[in-house]
């Protein structure tokens, strides 16, 4: 959930810098609902912990003036119809810290259960959506390629060919959005992936192109479906580049400064120095079949795992991608 | 696998165009039969022979899922492949379906899933009646000595089927086009 900021905590600032301590300074602190709601105008928090102490701390107030999940904690010690009420008026969990051992490591634990279900639901919204998306868009794909394939069957046109090859490019513009809508939103774990593996999972099936490993690849700390995809999108522009016939190396980088990494290179026409930085921009391309988002992908997922991108000229004058920062185990 | 014209495929599609593309891909080499809804299909299956059911998961009425929760529970035996718009989620691992295509599908890609499916099951009949035979070598061999059973006619059949079958299952084994499948499957024996 990449757009949401740290989590507020609205009540005593002692307690608060103790929280604070607990989630390693990764909260805001404000004492009043009025410098709660300040503080909202301007940021969107993972979760909103608050006091319930009127007039100066109203949960009630802060209730309905935030989208962000809330947790009502009374800090000198709740009702249970301060609890019912609190529920009733949309708070996401109702904590009474008076009732604890440990108050700051107990609102913390209701800080990080209120976050990972906030991340859970988006998630949940996102594949619904992304199931709609895929369902309604692929479809009538579907119905147009048939239609075109038996349109072909009975007579020869090159008028066919063309509209064929567009709806191809339709194809896997919608796989791009769906590809993006997954890296963009969703949590990441990672664990150690086999980089020789997923090279070769990778390499498409039936081309001509040709693929070469230069070095014994590391097993490197990544998730394996996403790093699949960035291999994938940077063996597709090669070819859609480059061509059929391209040859494409896929090696370790041997550079002491720049931690470990890895590169795909071809011998295509490599990408011109003044538009290294564009190509992974959205919706830039400059080959007649691309969608311009493949590379934007890549520079997602490498971004998403604390990877960088830079592009430079192979040996034999193609492009040459290096993926560095990355944690070899 | 040479001989595949006496092969039955019956097309589940609510869509006539698709339906009719499945068929366009797929004549050649098979039977087609083509019906444009679950309950059609159904019925179909009811009455006819078929070797191979390609259905589409969405359809109005009765869906692809159904479809095929009924040619389970009617322990039919014919592999099925199921066509979807939508990419797959992990309970596809408890679909009693035998091949899964995502849409848009074109004709090299059904003909490969097609091909896969009818060697697949080559491959499982081949190895079910291959332990049926080890069975009764097992029993036989145990019970009489090798020079009994070498003056009989039917046991030295026997070998020589079992030999030619260990044959037959490597060569099928070697003819899945898919890598990572006939890998697999090598690891196996």
């Amino acid at each position: 959930m990449g757009d949401r900021d740290r989590p507020l905590f609205v009540g005593p600032s002692a307690l608060g810098s103790r929280i604070e301590t607990e989630r390693d300074g990764k909260l805001a602190v404000v004492e009043s609902t009025a410098a709660a709601t300040d503080h909202l105008s301007e940021e969107t928090p993972a979760c909103v912990v608050t006091d319930h102490a009127p007039p100066t701390r109203d949960c009630f107030e802060l209730l309905g003036s935030t989208d962000s999940p809330v947790v009502v904690a009374p800090t000198d010690g709740g009702t249970s119809e301060l609890a019912t009420r609190a529920l009733q008026a949309g708070a996401a969990t109702y904590l009474d810290p008076t009732t604890v051992d440990d108050e700051p490591a107990a609102i913390t634990d209701a800080i990080e259960q209120c976050v990972a279900a906030e991340q859970a639901d988006v998630e949940a919204r996102i594949e619904e959506f992304s199931s709609i998306v895929s369902h309604e868009l692929r479809s009538p794909i579907q119905t147009a390629k048939s239609g075109i394939d038996l349109a072909k069957a009975q007579c020869d046109n090159r008028y066919l060919d063309e509209v064929d090859e567009t709806i191809d490019r339709m194809d896997e513009l919608i796989d791009n959005l769906l590809e993006l809508l997954d890296t963009g939103e969703t949590a990441i774990e990672t664990t150690g992936v086999d980089l020789r593996a997923v090279v070769e999972a990778a390499w498409p099936d039936g081309t001509t192109a040709s693929l070469t490993i230069d070095d014994e690849l590391p097993t490197v700390e990544a998730e394996r479906s996403r790093l699949q995809q960035l291999f994938e999108n940077l063996f597709r522009n090669a070819v859609d580049h480059a061509g059929e016939e391209v040859e494409v190396r896929v090696g370790v980088v041997d550079d002491p400064d720049s931690a470990g990494g890895f590169y795909v290179a071809d011998d295509g026409p490599g990408v011109a120095a003044d538009r290294r930085e564009l190509v992974f921009e959205y919706g830039y391309t400059d080959s007649e079949s691309g969608t311009g988002l493949g590379l934007a992908i890549v520079e997602e997922i490498a971004d998403a795992f604390g990877w960088t991108v830079t592009i430079t000229d192979s040996e034999t004058g193609g492009a040459r991608f290096e993926i560095t920062q990355v944690d070899i185990r | 696998m040479a001989d595949t014209g006496d092969k039955t495929v019956l097309i589940v599609d609510d869509e006539e165009m698709v339906a009719e593309s499945y068929e366009l891909y797929l004549d050649d080499d098979y039977e087609t039969i083509v019906e444009y809804s679950g309950g059609a299909a159904l019925m179909e299956l009811d009455q006819r022979e078929v070797d191979l059911v390609l259905v589409d998961r969405r359809m109005p009425g009765m869906s692809g899922d159904v479809v095929i929760d009924h040619i389970e529970k009617w322990e039919m035996d014919f592999q099925v492949i199921m066509v979807t718009a939508v990419d797959p989620a992990v309970d596809i691992i408890d679909m009693p379906c035998d091949g899964y295509l995502t849409k848009p599908v074109g004709e090299d890609e059904l003909l490969a899933a097609v091909d896969r499916a009818f060697r697949i099951k080559h491959y499982e009949d081949l190895i079910a009646e291959y332990n049926q035979l080890s069975e009764k070598y097992e029993v036989l061999t145990a019970q009489f000595s090798s020079r009994e059973l070498s003056s009989e006619n039917r046991f030295t059949e026997l070998e020589a089927r079992m030999e030619e079958m260990e044959a037959e299952i490597a060569e099928t084994v070697e003819g899945f086009s898919d890598s990572k499948l006939s890998d697999a499957f090598r690891r196996l024996h």
